[in-house]
């Protein structure tokens, strides 16, 4: 008897886990990993209502059940379209290339942009159709998002792509520890990372106290003076200008400011640029054992402390954002329904419901990577408000709309952005100046002058242009 | 084993597992056997980490057989929208583990695991396990 009460908990167990399977999205280990470039159509037998069908290419960790694609072609037609939709999925590892072997794509994700990879390249090869001809005043598409959010997206002048809002813009945050500081001293606080020298006073020198908490991964701490780093190259809001992080004012600065505090015990913690700081800082930041803490992001890891800090953040900055947006392919014979189709997914919640949704009827079951691969937030984050956001709040970069070509020196460009990666915590050194030398000859071997060059060469043509 | 800890353990089990769903964790595991030696894998990826491990159980003579696992993980950066993609490796008598973190700002991707082991003369693996947060 009690071998059958086993035996059914275990049935228990196994039912759980099957039952719950879809909902959560497990994958099992069969999970699709074909790379031959043959689309892998989601699935193999709906009957659609309309003759016309579009095909929508995505990478394979996006996940729409069979239930979904039939509900949101019915939802389609409810609204009037005289067309229904499927998805391509495609492999990831290989998404651009396989994209672009892949016959009677009508609509596609763009892809993601890696280190080394700019997903601009799609669109100068003309994978895309240009969509400023549909974005007429009148398009709801077009005022569904700020001037600034199109042109993050616009490649060389033109629009290809819609802006992916699963994408964050938020400044730096500045947290100070209310104990050690006045009301008056926060206030006069002046957004600058350096100003921080003047706070901090005395080097605490406790254990499991740091005077400093720097939560800020890699290349991204070109945020603190609002720049955008792109394979180790800074773009300069300052001197508008284009040069690695070894060569450019404000990140050199940077670097020797981390390294004078860490000089004076002001970090006490393993710091590095690399990441996995998080725990340490979290242990830091619960015991309120910190002066000030650097961070951005999202700010959740102050829930339980809110009430003894005062947080002081920089204003948003909106850059060249094309990497995960989504188009039309310039050959699909179904432009007008894809654009059509575009805009009711991205203003429309009742017909996005379906595609981000684990459950279309509960606005809480979105899954971030399919938000994130459709280029909506708006279940998990809201896009109510989005457009006034961008329109006032956020600052635009010098940048903006610039995306650099490092194609036409991507070995130099690669071997730059290595060195560049593989010495982020020179400024832990004992003799900072002794090792920025030794990095700025290795990028000068490395011809990181003729690729800085080269894109400021780029950048130049294209102010022109504009 | 007795009864009662058989019992425990179904119910820790249960928990556990109730837990990984309620979390929205991203689990694949498998077991395999080689000249009676059992090998556990597990693949499991989290919004911000993942880890993988193999495992083998021999005999009771001392000879716990030798694993390896290796993977690639891949996370984005929620500002950019930039993929990074990382590897890792381990290999070891008995067991063997790798485990990712994502920077702040990032969400994890996928993990691709391989994990391997050999028992008296025998080879087993489990190449490209791939998971998706």
């Amino acid at each position: 008897m009690k071998n059958l009460r086993y035996i059914a908990i275990l049935l228990l167990i196994a039912f759980i886990f099957v039952g719950c399977q879809k909902d959560i999205g497990f994958p099992d280990e069969t999970t699709n990993t074909d790379n031959t470039g043959t689309p892998i159509t989601s699935v193999d037998e709906i009957t659609f209502p309309t003759e016309k069908i579009l095909h929508w290419a995505v990478p394979d960790m996006y996940r729409i059940s069979t239930d979904h694609i039939i509900l949101l072609n019915q939802a389609l037609v409810d609204q009037g379209c005289d067309f229904s939709v499927d998805f391509v999925s495609l492999p990831f590892e290989e998404y651009a290339s396989t994209l672009q072997s892949t016959n009677n794509i009508d609509i596609a994700f763009s892809g993601f942009c890696t280190e080394t990879y700019s997903n601009c390249e799609l669109i100068r090869n003309n994978y895309f159709r240009p969509l400023d001809d549909y974005l007429s005043d009148e398009s709801e598409l077009l005022n569904h998002y700020s001037v600034k959010q199109w042109k993050s997206v616009s490649v060389d002048g033109k629009i290809y792509t819609v802006p992916n809002t699963y994408a964050t813009d938020g400044g730096v945050s500045f947290v100070f520890n209310n104990e050690y500081f006045t009301k008056e001293e926060i206030e006069n606080f002046d957004m600058n990372f350096h100003s921080i020298r003047d706070m901090l006073g005395v080097p605490t020198q406790k254990d499991g106290f740091s005077d400093l908490i720097y939560l800020i991964d890699e290349f991204m701490f070109s945020r603190l003076d609002d720049n955008l780093c792109e394979r180790g190259f800074v773009f300069s809001e300052d001197s508008g200008s284009i040069n690695t992080i070894f060569s450019d004012t404000s990140s050199v600065d940077f670097f020797r400011t981390l390294n004078e505090f860490y000089k004076k015990g002001y970090i006490n913690y393993n710091l590095s640029l690399y990441m996995n700081n998080i725990d340490s800082c979290k242990k830091l930041l619960e015991s309120r054992s910190f002066k000030v803490y650097v961070t951005n992001g999202e700010l959740s890891e102050l829930n339980n402390i809110s009430d003894s800090v005062t947080v002081k953040t920089t204003q948003p900055v909106i850059h060249s954002r094309v990497s995960g947006s989504t188009g039309i392919a310039a050959d699909s014979k179904y432009a007008d329904e894809a654009f059509t189709l575009l805009t009711l997914v991205y203003t429309d919640p009742d017909i996005l419901k379906y595609l981000v949704l684990d459950d279309p009827e509960d606005t809480d079951s979105s899954r971030y990577i399919d938000e994130m691969i459709i280029g909506s937030n708006h279940f998990s984050g809201g896009t109510e408000g989005m457009k006034e956001f961008y329109d006032n709040d956020v600052k635009e970069s010098l940048f903006l709309g610039f995306n650099a070509d490092f194609s036409k020196s991507s070995d130099m460009a690669a071997e730059v952005y290595k060195i560049c990666y593989d010495n982020l915590d020179i400024w832990k050194s004992e003799n900072f100046e002794d090792e920025l030398d030794r990095v700025k000859k290795l990028l000068a071997e490395a011809g990181a002058d003729e690729v800085a060059s080269e894109i400021n060469s780029q950048f130049e043509k294209y102010k022109k242009a504009e | 084993m007795t009864k009662r800890f058989k019992k425990i353990a179904v119910i820790c089990a249960v928990t556990t597992m109730a837990s990984l769903l309620s979390t929205g964790v991203s689990a694949i595991s498998g077991t395999a056997e080689i000249s009676g030696a059992k090998i556990t894998y597990s693949n499991i990826i989290y919004k911000t980490s993942a880890n993988a491990k193999t495992n083998i159980t021999g005999d009771n003579s001392g000879n716990r057989g030798s694993v390896s696992v290796s993977g690639s993980y891949s996370y984005v950066n929620t500002d950019t929208l930039i993929v990074t993609t990382t590897g890792s490796g381990d290999a070891g008598q008995g067991g063997a583990s790798i485990s990712f973190t994502a920077p702040k700002k990032c969400n994890s991707v996928k993990l691709v695991s391989n994990h391997s082991a050999s028992y008296n003369g025998q080879n087993w693996s489990a190449p490209n396990v791939t998971n998706i947060r």
